[in-house]
């Protein structure tokens, strides 16, 4: 058979017995104990008591009053003693007796002096006695034989007479009341002694029920012993237990203590580490992009700008002089570079004008000399000496990365004069893409590079600069502009070649007078867009 | 089949021998059904005439015949133990009852002094109460009486006592005779504060007979339902068929007994296989034969049995397990044909199968 404990239900009925047992201890019940409980004990009495066996002892019969008030005297006369008196009030005066006369009656008939019939005629006699009007037979002789007996001296004859007459009679009476005290005696024994045997029954029963908690009494005897030694048992161990338990305790608590303060600190330096490593990823993070985006500036750089040192600077130094002999004179140069002035002029003086590939500084010469503060770039050493020199702005850095580390929407113009000749294609539009971006709204942009439509320039002249690459074609030049979104494009040819011989407008005249004798150059000037 | 547990336990035993293949028969000095052939006591010395037959002398009162019986048959003698009320709560309700019970309980000694061959005992009470008197520990077997709760499980419910109290009115029930030792006043009691406290509406059903002779048992119960006013509220159904106690029983709320002496307590048992919550209070077998399954309470308090009601009646999920754990408890424990084997093993031990 299986045992409750394996029981899968997950019922726990102590729980619920004692959770019933608290709220019952709480309520305020509306029923009151006393209105409902009775111990089974109470019950047996009072069951008991209903069906008594010990009844009361009466030793005459019970009194029956008569309804219509005729009594005969022996009614009463049967009676002895306290019953007498008491019956005696009850049928003539109707009432039960007052103690004072309920006293006085029994102590006049205990004396002797006075009978039955005495009692009963005073009674009836009485006020009350005569008020209550109640009719006894056979009391008025006897009475009036009494009353005559009470005369002085006489009445003691006639006591004497009437006694010695009824003396047969008297002698019964005797026997009866010899017979009737022993009657009594007899009633009063048999009760005595059921009332014994009851008593008797009683106790055995009482008895049985003790025996039966006799086992019961060893039981507990037994019970007790085993807990008294459970007890001695425990108070000897337990405490000893429980201290080393305690001390056990104790020494855990203290490791652990350790322990934890040992984990506290190893999570500090990890986390003091991985702070540190954050930031150094960061900081690893932001170089890595600048030498990505540097890098991408890095295709932009010229073979120049590769070069080994020693070398590179020979080159400047190189073309600085040929500049210096194939650029024209500075006063040629900066008549032309005048043409630029009027749209520079829309600017205050302190806008941010930027010149790429400064060169000569002719440019940046004559902004200064009109109160502008422009900033030039250029990558040849030499050049870029020269104008620092003369006291220019110039920067020897490459344009692209100049203009990558520009803010956006930071400079005012930025001019580039003959410089796209030089660059490929992407770098072309890469320029223009930066220029654009790092312009400000309403900012200008101005280029100026040979034109390819004065043939000797694009198939001959233009190559007297070996660093040149290719001539730019000015509609291409503008078609690209207002793609990239440049606003107000506005393209100009410029510096025509004096003294052409066809002039007129003999056939073809016109047309050679182009093609040969045409400008030498064309310039763009472009608007960024304002907001 | 109005059969009391006695009765169920004598037709168990006789079906169980029978089917193993022996002759039984039923004896009785007085019998009142017709449904079993029930032999005059006095045919039984006919009846067992050889050594190697057995006696099963069912002891529930005092029985002189019976006793000479034990003490003079020559063949296997065995006691059934049912134990006797004590006579004490049958004074100021019926002297037959008081004496009868006086007689058997002072028989007790000497049944247990009979050196019996074997003593079979309803509960581990009812056991102890032979072990005080005497009997031999090797002797004595606890086999529960068997019971009819299979053919309780059988029969459909009688349709107009389900229609009478299923009807949302929460219903404690009660199965058992209505003799004083079973605590009605306990119920009624419990009752009363139930229905002043929580549930104005619930009803107290008494399934069972009043024998004779204990009218004034149940007038004593009627006259404290109406001093406390519950004359709507108890029922006393009297003597009911098997399709009507199986409505009782599936009506039923909750199974609430009081009782103060029980040599076992069957409906115990059927409450359990039904799986209606049980809520007694401990006294003599209730406790052994309820187990966890129920709750029982040692003290007999008023307060407490109306608060378990209150307490299971607000919350389903409880008072479904207490009646699942009754259910697992009768399956385990209590099954006929659980008892059909204890009763078989015990008769093994004097080699009687």
């Amino acid at each position: 058979m299986h045992t409750e404990s394996s029981d899968e239900n997950d019922l726990d009925v102590d729980g619920l017995m004692h959770a019933i047992r608290e709220a019952a201890s709480k309520r305020d019940y509306k029923i009151a104990k006393a209105d409902l409980l009775e111990t089974k004990l109470a019950r047996m009495f009072s069951a008991a008591e209903a069906e008594t066996s010990h009844a009361r002892l009466a030793l005459s019969p019970e009194f029956e009053a008569r309804s219509d008030d005729g009594y005969h005297v022996n009614d009463l006369l049967r009676y002895q003693g306290r019953d007498f008196v008491t019956n005696a009030y009850r049928v003539v005066l109707k009432r039960e007796p007052d103690e004072a006369g309920f006293l006085h009656n029994l102590t006049l008939l205990q004396s002797g002096a006075y009978n039955k019939i005495d009692i009963l005629a005073s009674l009836r006699s009485s006020d009350e006695g005569k008020r209550c009007a109640v009719r006894i037979e056979g009391l008025k002789l006897p009475a009036t034989i009494r009353s005559v007996e009470r005369i002085p001296v006489l009445g003691y004859v006639l006591q004497c007479l009437i006694g010695w007459a009824r003396f047969p009679a008297t002698l019964r009476s005797q026997r009866q009341f010899q017979e009737y005290v022993v009657a009594q005696q007899s009633l009063i024994a048999d009760y005595v002694n059921q009332l014994q045997e009851n008593i008797r029954t009683e106790l055995q029963q009482h008895a049985q029920q003790l025996t039966r908690l006799d086992p019961l009494a060893n039981e507990m005897i037994h019970l007790h012993a085993q807990l008294d030694s459970l007890e001695f048992t425990v108070r000897q161990t337990l405490p000893q237990r429980i201290e080393d338990g305690e001390e056990r305790l104790r020494q855990t608590a203290a490791q652990l203590a350790t322990l934890s303060g040992d984990l506290n600190d190893r999570l500090n330096n990890i986390s003091q580490l991985l702070v540190q490593t954050r930031l150094e990823l960061a900081q690893q993070s932001v170089a890595s992009d600048e030498l990505r985006r540097e890098l991408k500036n890095a295709n932009v750089l010229t073979e120049r700008m590769t070069m080994p040192g020693a070398e590179r600077r020979s080159w400047d130094k190189l073309y600085a002089a040929f500049e210096e002999e194939f650029r024209g004179p500075v006063a040629e140069v900066e008549e032309r570079l005048r043409f630029y002035l009027p749209f520079v002029r829309d600017f205050s003086t302190d806008a941010a004008i930027l010149d790429l590939g400064s060169g000569r500084g002719d440019w940046l010469a004559l902004l200064t000399q009109q109160g502008f503060q422009p900033r030039g770039v250029e990558t040849n050493e030499v050049l870029a000496d020269d104008c620092r020199k003369r006291g220019l702005n110039v920067e020897t850095i490459d344009m692209m990365v100049c203009l990558r580390k520009l803010v956006a929407n930071s400079v005012d113009v930025i001019t580039v004069f003959h410089l796209i000749e030089h660059v490929g294609i992407d770098d072309l539009l890469h320029l223009l893409d930066q220029a654009k971006r790092t312009l400000k709204p309403g900012g200008l942009l101005m280029l100026e590079t040979p034109s390819p439509e004065n043939i000797p320039v694009g198939a001959c002249n233009f190559y007297a600069d070996p660093t040149h690459n290719k001539p730019i074609y000015p509609h291409t030049l503008m078609f690209i502009l207002r793609n990239l979104g440049f606003a107000d494009c506005k393209l100009e040819f410029l510096h025509p070649v004096e003294n052409s011989p066809f002039v007129g407008d003999s056939p073809g005249f016109p047309q050679l007078n182009q093609w040969f004798f045409g400008p030498r150059d064309f310039s763009v000037i472009a608007r960024k867009p304002a907001e | 089949m109005n059969a009391d547990a006695i009765s169920n336990d004598l037709y168990g035993m006789q079906q169980v021998l029978a089917e193993q293949g022996h002759d039984v028969r039923l004896f009785a000095q007085n019998s009142l059904t017709t449904e079993h052939e029930i032999g005059p006591a006095t045919e039984i010395k006919n009846f067992l005439a050889s050594r190697d037959d057995l006696l099963i002398y069912h002891y529930s009162m005092g029985w002189d015949f019976g006793l000479d019986l034990v003490r003079e048959l020559n063949c296997r003698t065995a006691i059934k133990y049912h134990n006797i009320t004590p006579p004490e709560y049958f004074v100021g309700y019926s002297k037959d009852y008081e004496n009868v019970c006086r007689h058997g309980r002072l028989q007790i000694k000497d049944i247990a002094q009979a050196n019996c061959d074997l003593y079979l005992s309803d509960s581990e009470y009812n056991s102890w109460e032979l072990l005080l008197e005497g009997v031999d520990k090797s002797k004595s077997f606890v086999v529960p009486p068997f019971h009819q709760v299979d053919n309780l499980n059988r029969v459909a419910p009688d349709e107009a006592v389900l229609d009478s109290y299923v009807n949302g009115k929460t219903n404690i029930l009660m199965v058992g005779r209505v003799a004083p030792n079973k605590g009605h006043a306990t119920l009624i009691r419990s009752l009363a504060v139930y229905r002043a406290e929580y549930d104005p509406d619930a009803q107290l059903l008494i399934v069972g007979r009043v024998p004779d002779q204990l009218e004034t048992y149940a007038e004593s119960l009627q006259q404290l339902i109406q001093s406390l006013k519950l004359e709507d509220a108890v029922i006393f159904t009297g003597g009911v068929s098997d399709e009507q106690l199986k409505a009782y029983y599936l009506a039923a709320d909750f199974f609430m007994l009081a009782s103060e002496h029980e040599g076992f307590c069957v409906p115990l048992v059927e409450a359990m296989a039904m799986k209606v919550p049980i809520i007694t209070c401990a006294s003599s077998a209730v406790p052994s034969t309820v187990g966890k399954a129920g709750l029982v309470w040692k003290e007999r308090s008023p307060y407490l049995l109306a608060e378990s009601v209150n307490f299971l009646a607000n919350d389903d999920a409880t008072r479904a397990a207490l009646g699942v754990r009754g259910r697992r408890r009768y399956e385990r424990s209590f099954t006929n044909e659980m008892i059909a084997t204890a009763f078989l093993q015990a008769l093994a031990s004097i080699s009687c199968i």
